[in-house]
């Protein structure tokens, strides 16, 4: 079961791990790459323990076709569940 | 520089241990009890926080020592670098620290005359230094350098200040600063909205209004979670709601009848100490962080508030006093009964998913998520009622009873005798 649904905007992008992170409980860090996001994943996984996060984007944002925009909260905006 | 030697208190951990958190020099995790030997002949210990992957002690000297991962300048030694085992933070040499706290990225302490430092991750606005940078080192927060700052709780990306006005404890000030998404903060951040997820991080203290005058003499924060206990013994809860509930961007005091005189709080859980010295939990249970087997009926197990509750849904919902159904509905608060081996409690601790407690006769009791071995049981399974962890100390059992603390951080535990 997904640990938490987490939006896009609240992960931060870790230059190091070239992904986008949010904070596990067990003091790893939940990590998908832009990669992932491109092809529709919206599993974050951590790569210490069993826990995963859903995370809550537009898969537009990430396609290299769509104009650059920001990311922006997907309230307002349907979440897009990509299986 | 070397950790001042007087020798006291034992100092035992065990759980995650990947980023160097166990100070045991190692980069491994712990399953079961291990002493912190360089810990186990310092000087004695007042103050612990555990934060995402780094441990802060105070000692009674004043002196902080730090360790574990050391990104964003969390230890407060001037870089980044992950360290295994305790090192003083030699910038706060000549300054008298008696608490601190640690978030999941940042650290903050309180020196002897109330001021407040803070170091690490400031993305958010949790250092409370007015911008989003990192601190590499200690620095005060000047904003609040005209109060007395008495207490200081770190959520996982916001930060909690309380000052007490001496003479008259009614007069409390809580402060927040940090991200305020989940409403962790307890204030509206309307007047600080510059667009975008910014408008969420608020970098300079704000005034928790709402708390005024409510004599509040403790705060506590983590994850996105908040919370405050008054001088009566009163719960204020705010922030994310507890299983899936809605949030709360105002404290709402979480009424169950009972006199508390402590509260943790974990990621998806909290916890309660009253003066009785029992245990009372809510929150989520998936990893069997509140200590009630899900096999167990838990009709008899909960507050006679809750009954009571229960009881004024059965006679008529619409009539039923709106508040308690708002704290129930809004925050998912629903406190439980730990069942502590039939010996009081004295002491509580929550991890980001599990829980822990120090019992009267000094022996220490874990329950929750087990992954990586944090509650020093030798198994990785979770453990969905408390059981007792076994350390291999000579301590003689009366100070243990007297000493005893357990302070849990996101997948590790720390044990002081």
């Amino acid at each position: 079961m997904s640990y938490d649904d987490v939006e896009i905007e609240d992960m931060e992008w870790n230059e190091e791990l070239q992904a986008f992170t949010y904070p596990c409980p067990c003091g790893d860090l939940f990590q998908i790459t832009k990669a992932d996001l491109k092809i529709g994943e919206e599993i974050a996984r951590c790569p210490s323990c069993s826990l995963y996060i859903t995370v809550v984007y537009n898969p537009e944002d990430f396609q290299d076709s769509a104009p650059s925009q920001t990311l922006t909260s997907s309230k307002g905006a349907p979440a897009v569940k990509v299986s | 520089m070397e950790i001042g030697r007087c020798g006291g208190r034992e100092v035992w951990s065990w759980g995650a241990g990947t980023h160097g958190q166990l100070a045991c020099g190692t980069l491994v995790d712990a399953l079961s009890p291990q002493r912190v030997e360089a810990l186990c002949h310092a000087a004695p210990i007042v103050d612990m926080a555990c934060g995402g992957a780094h441990v802060v002690v105070v000692f009674d000297s004043g002196g902080v020592a730090t360790w574990g991962r050391g990104q964003a300048g969390v230890l407060g030694h001037g870089d980044e670098t992950t360290t295994t085992v305790p090192r003083l933070v030699s910038s706060l040499h000549g300054i008298r620290i008696t608490r601190a706290a640690a978030g999941w990225n940042h650290s903050a302490f309180l020196t002897d005359k109330g001021e407040l430092y803070t170091c690490g991750d400031g993305a958010f606005g949790q250092l409370g230094h007015g911008n989003t940078e990192s601190c590499l080192l200690p620095c005060r927060v000047e904003h609040l350098s005209s109060v007395c700052i008495n207490m200081v709780a770190c959520g996982m990306r916001h930060t909690l200040a309380m000052s007490i006005t001496e003479g008259s404890p009614d007069a409390s000030i809580v402060y927040a600063f940090g991200f305020n998404k989940r409403g962790q903060l307890g204030i509206s951040t309307n007047s600080t909205s510059n667009g975008g997820n910014n408008k969420w991080r608020v970098l300079f203290p704000q005034k928790v209004d709402s708390l005024d005058m409510h004599g509040v003499t403790s705060v506590y924060a983590n994850g996105d979670h908040s919370a405050a206990l008054t001088g009566r013994g009163k719960l204020f809860l705010w922030g994310r709601g507890y299983n899936d509930s809605p949030d709360s961007p105002k404290p709402r005091l979480a009424d169950m009848g009972l006199k508390l005189c402590q509260v943790s709080l974990g990621w998806r859980h909290g916890l309660a100490l009253t003066e009785n010295k029992e245990v009372f939990a809510w929150g989520n249970n998936g990893c069997g962080q509140l200590g009630v087997s899900q096999a167990s009926p838990t009709s008899g197990t909960r507050t006679q508030e809750s009954a009571a509750n229960q009881h004024m849904k059965e006679q008529d919902e619409e009539q039923a006093d709106e508040t308690r159904q708002a704290q129930e509905q809004v925050l998912g608060v629903d406190f439980q009964k730990v069942e502590t081996q039939g010996v009081g409690a004295v002491w509580i601790s929550a991890g980001s998913e599990h829980s822990a407690a120090v019992l009267e006769n000094g022996k220490v009791i874990v329950w929750g998520w087990a992954e990586h071995g944090q509650l020093g049981l030798g198994s990785l399974e979770d453990q969905d009622v408390p059981h007792i962890v076994s350390l291999a100390t000579n301590k003689v059992a009366s100070i243990c009873e007297v000493n005893t603390r357990v302070y849990c951080g996101s997948g590790y535990t720390f044990v002081l005798l």
